[in-house]
């Protein structure tokens, strides 16, 4: 019987994130008894070293992950599920954290962070989301969601000094608790009803009891509520326009981008795994919110004039058309999701290494005024920053357009006609205030002609530069590599 | 992989001038000299490419030669397929020849080599929209001529009203066109456009479409209801940019029109030929109207073009062999007659930079040759006979002849209005009391007399030996008459 137990854990399914966690604790113990002199430049240098260490353990994670990337299996009596669905997002998550931590290490060490324990909570926060993509439960997934979310916390709380921050901190801890809560009171009617949280215990059930049931149509109700909210998706993104205009950049990206990556895949494998059955009840639901993200991220941000609020908006939007893709469950939708949720990850890493850079050469940009003339004194990273949001944009042939191309072809191919015309009337709106921006960056500015180009050659090989050629390369290039990237996305079996 | 052609080469010229770019250096004079330069060549050796092509190319045939074809995404029939057949020809030497003459009359001085960069990006884009085989192709290239113009547009960003009207009008007709083509690629599960002739829609589907797409191409063209983009944007960008505007960009309509819709939906452009004659015939009459009361010096030239591009629409929907080879051969006239006037406008402000009309008098007091040039291209503008315009009216009125009596008679009103427009504007401008501005100017150096005869001789030998062009023409447009027919057919024999 011993046997049996230990057997049906299967420990290989968490080999990268048992190696993380047993590391990263190496590391915060490091941390803890090392003794560095008391001199700034000595304390400067452990710090650097130690932010390096962080880096080298997620890539010999993203080293794992790929090492169990092409076997399926479920591990932990069926709380963990490993396949090359989640696989493929685990890649994605773990090369985005190695690319937001390398461009946001020099703004990090100017601006934010003197002590070493910022770091390792931060990787703490990354292996909650990495554990979120691989649950096979209702639990799991909470578990995991407050694991990921609970550094996250003590990360923002180091801007307490500033009143926008404080309010930012406030409304993103109640309202995320409020969600998770949300959450756990769908997952106790699902419980209730079904006998189990597990993902496949209660498909087999779903599918052998079809009958409609108001209860679990409110309990499947709350869950995709609680998830849309953690994804911005419209009517529950009002908290993001607030809470990413009062956190630093980095909190802003890492919540941008690898939170919805890893909330994204929860909620399309909640609906395409357990709820599949009732696909009558929740396609309305995720039909709703897509269109509605989709033109009230547009409309909502016309009027903006921060930065932040902006590409907060745009976020909605972004995450309006992945929610297209949950609408069908094919092999294209599952390169379509994968695909897009990248080519979004990447221009705003790329949108944030920038903006992260600016502000560590003086140029503090709040407004898209602040940008105004600004290709005179940074001629590449105005052509990188119109780039990238020209992708965001759908602007062809960048990235971002291919991954429209992909979610219009799938609405078009499954006759949601209505559908497709709305979100591609609406991306009419987007590129006013996409193009104004790039329209802002490269006119002259009325107050110093007489300035210089500040970038100069000595500074070229930084993390941060490096990480902008990997995302300017895969944004402007997508269109040609498209055949080997594809060919890598699309070796997975749906479950 | 693939083969290289030389038409590949041809199309990519320009980009291979703007990487040569990118590496000079200097003050904003060097290097705005040497774009000027490096890039004239380039179009020069294009140009050289073209007649190349004109004498290599196999006129009889109406299948695409030189083909260059690269498969991005076999699923989407995602693919880089350029080729050329003998419209595209026509349409890219015409492209060719006027960035030349932009280049070569483009002020150094004025514009830095960013400007210039910018243009070259252009030209392969307007290339690459003519040489595209591949309706996504077709798309990618069409759209981001929309983004280039925007960004040559003047240069401040504190009033771009006619930009921002520019960019929502255009960009909302090539977003419904995408629509439209991703749906017509999913139906016929291939993305080229010899597919198109092929192609089967149901009979909802049809019309649908077809109100799409005509939407689209009308907006591009300035039909009556989407003229409004016209003038505003003409008004607000250099002379240079109209030309290309006028010349090239309007024909993208036409292209559109021509090589998507009418083989694509015969049918319902047989059932709404009645509805495309009445606009595109008021746009003829109301635009030379409009002609007449303009002052402004751009306002004229955009809606004395609009008025003619309204007679090559209608001429387009007539639907018969002898006035769509009219029609066809009336955009090649139009875009060299545009071009000539156009730039008889750029010899003016070479020499001095005047708005309206009303400033500018009795030219002929100085510049006789001037004088003398400017009467060729009002003649063509009149459709005198001896002028290729004349060829163009004379068949699309004899091919709506049998297509319907009134709707002929009004065209033919509508020429005699641009003949009295142009008169007068002629009379204005070169004869009567000189004003004071006419006093400093000098008359045509060598280089200006050269290409504007150039252009002359090119305007009357289209109109006194057209066989050879309406050969090259002949085969594309009895593909589109027959399969025309062939449908017609079908639909008569079912009822």
């Amino acid at each position: 019987m011993n046997e049996t137990a230990l057997t049906s854990i299967k420990w290989i399914s968490i080999l990268p994130e048992g190696y993380m966690l047993v590391s990263l604790l190496v590391m915060l113990l490091y941390g803890v008894f090392h003794k560095t002199k008391s001199d700034i430049n000595s304390q400067i240098k452990f710090l650097d070293k130690y932010f390096f260490i962080g880096v080298m353990l997620v890539v010999l994670g993203l080293v794992l992950v790929c090492s169990i990337s092409y076997i399926s299996i479920i591990g932990f009596n069926s709380l963990i599920a490993i396949d090359s669905f989640s696989s493929t997002f685990k890649i994605i998550l773990f090369i985005s954290v190695i690319l937001i931590l390398l461009g946001s290490k020099e703004y990090l060490f100017n601006n934010i962070i003197f002590n070493y324990e910022y770091i390792v909570v931060l990787l703490f926060s990354f292996l909650g989301l990495s554990l979120l993509i691989s649950a096979n439960d209702f639990l799991m997934v909470f578990v995991a969601m407050e694991f990921a979310s609970l550094p996250f916390y003590l990360l923002a709380i180091n801007g307490r000094y500033s009143v926008t921050n404080n309010q930012a901190i406030l409304k993103y801890f109640i309202l995320s608790l409020v969600a998770t809560g949300m959450f756990l009171y769908g997952v106790s009617f699902v419980y209730g009803y079904t006998g189990s949280t597990s993902f496949s215990d209660i498909k087999t059930f779903l599918f052998n009891n079809s009958e409609n049931n108001l209860l679990l149509d409110f309990a499947m109700l709350m869950i995709i509520i609680s998830l849309a909210f953690k994804l911005s998706l419209a009517p529950f993104h009002m908290w993001v326009i607030d809470v990413y205009s009062g956190l630093n950049y980095t909190l802003t990206l890492i919540l941008n981008t690898v939170f919805k990556l890893a909330f994204a895949f929860v909620l399309v494998k909640i609906l395409w795994l357990p709820f599949y059955a009732m696909l009558n009840n929740w396609w309305y639901i995720i039909y709703a919110l897509s269109i509605a993200s989709i033109i009230i991220g547009y409309i909502g941000a016309i009027f903006q004039r921060n930065i932040i609020k902006i590409i907060a908006y745009s976020g909605v939007v972004q995450m309006g058309f992945l929610a297209i893709n949950i609408l069908v469950k094919n092999n294209l939708s599952v390169v379509s999701l994968s695909l897009f949720i990248l080519i979004y990850i990447i221009a705003n890493i790329g949108i944030f290494t920038i903006l992260m850079q600016l502000y560590n050469n003086g140029k503090k940009v709040n407004t898209i005024d602040d940008l105004v003339g600004i290709y005179k004194q940074h001629p590449y990273y105005s052509f990188m920053l119109s780039m990238f949001f020209m992708s965001l944009a759908g602007i062809p042939p960048l990235a971002g357009f291919i991954g429209k191309l992909f979610v219009i072809y799938l609405a078009i191919v499954n006759k949601y006609y209505v559908l497709a015309i709305i979100a591609v009337i609406a991306s009419l709106i987007g590129m006013f205030y996409y193009i104004r921006i790039v329209k802002y960056i490269y006119s002259a500015s009325n107050v110093d002609d007489n300035s210089k180009q500040l970038e100069k050659r000595a500074e070229i090989f930084s993390f941060a530069h490096v990480v902008l050629l990997i995302c300017i390369v895969f944004t402007t290039g997508l269109i040609l590599l498209l055949k080997p990237i594809t060919a890598l996305i699309s070796q997975v079996n749906l479950f | 992989m693939f083969s290289i052609s030389l038409l590949f080469i041809s199309l990519f010229l320009p980009v291979i001038t703007i990487i040569i770019l990118l590496f000079s250096k200097g003050s904003f004079q060097q290097t705005s000299h040497n774009a000027r330069v490096i890039s004239f060549i380039a179009s020069l050796v294009n140009l050289l490419m073209c007649v190349y092509f004109f004498i290599k190319i196999d006129s009889i045939s109406s299948s695409y030669q030189f083909v260059t074809n690269y498969v991005f995404y076999d699923q989407l029939h995602l693919s880089f397929s350029i080729g050329l057949d003998n419209i595209s020809l026509l349409f890219i030497t015409i492209t060719n020849m006027l960035f030349a003459i932009v280049f070569l009359f483009s002020d150094h001085k004025k514009f830095s080599h960013n400007f210039y960069i910018i243009l070259l990006l252009l030209q392969f884009v307007i290339l690459g929209t003519f040489l595209s085989i591949n309706l996504f192709l077709f798309y990618v290239f069409f759209e981001s001529s929309v983004f280039l113009v925007f960004f040559l547009m003047n240069k401040s960003h504190t009033n771009m009203y006619a930009q921002y009207k520019f960019l929502l009008f255009n960009v909302l007709g090539s977003l419904l066109m995408f629509v439209g083509i991703v749906f017509i690629v999913f139906i016929n599960q291939d993305a080229s456009m010899q597919s198109l002739f092929n192609s089967h829609f149901s009979n909802t589907q049809q019309n649908i479409l077809w109100f799409g797409l005509f939407f689209a191409f009308a907006i591009k063209s300035g039909i009556f209801p989407f003229h409004i983009w016209v003038s505003d944007t003409y008004s607000n960008s250099e002379n240079l940019i109209n030309m290309i505007l006028s010349g090239i960009l309007i024909k993208f309509g036409i292209y559109g029109l021509l090589r998507i819709v009418l083989p694509a939906l015969p049918i319902p452009s047989m059932n709404y030929a009645h509805l495309v004659s009445w606009l595109s015939l008021i746009t003829a009459m109301f635009a030379l109207t409009v002609a007449f009361t303009k002052d402004n010096i751009k306002s004229f030239i955009a809606y004395f073009s609009l008025g003619h591009v309204g007679i090559i629409v209608f001429g387009l929907f007539a639907l018969t062999t002898q006035s769509i080879e009219g029609a066809i051969y009336q955009s090649f006239n139009h875009s060299i007659f545009i071009i000539g006037l156009i730039l008889m406008f750029v010899f003016i402000e070479r020499r001095v930079v005047v708005n309206n009309f009303s400033e500018l008098r009795g030219v002929i007091t100085k510049m006789p040759i001037f004088a003398c040039l400017l009467m060729v291209v009002v003649l063509a503008g009149m459709s005198i006979p001896g002028t290729n315009t004349f060829i163009g009216e004379f068949l699309i009125l004899q091919g709506a002849f049998s297509y319907s009596v009134k709707f002929d008679i009004v065209t033919t009103f509508s020429v005699v209005l641009s003949a009295a427009v142009i008169l007068t504007m002629y009379k204005k401008l070169v004869y009567g009391v000189p004003t004071n501005n006419v006093s400093a100017m000098v008359d045509l150096k060598l280089i200006e007399i050269l290409i504007a005869l150039i252009i002359g001789i090119i305007i009357i030998v289209m109109g006194i030996f057209p066989q050879i062009f309406l050969d090259l023409i002949h085969p594309f447009t009895t593909k589109v008459v027959d399969i025309i027919k062939a449908k017609s057919i079908i639909i008569n024999n079912v009822f």
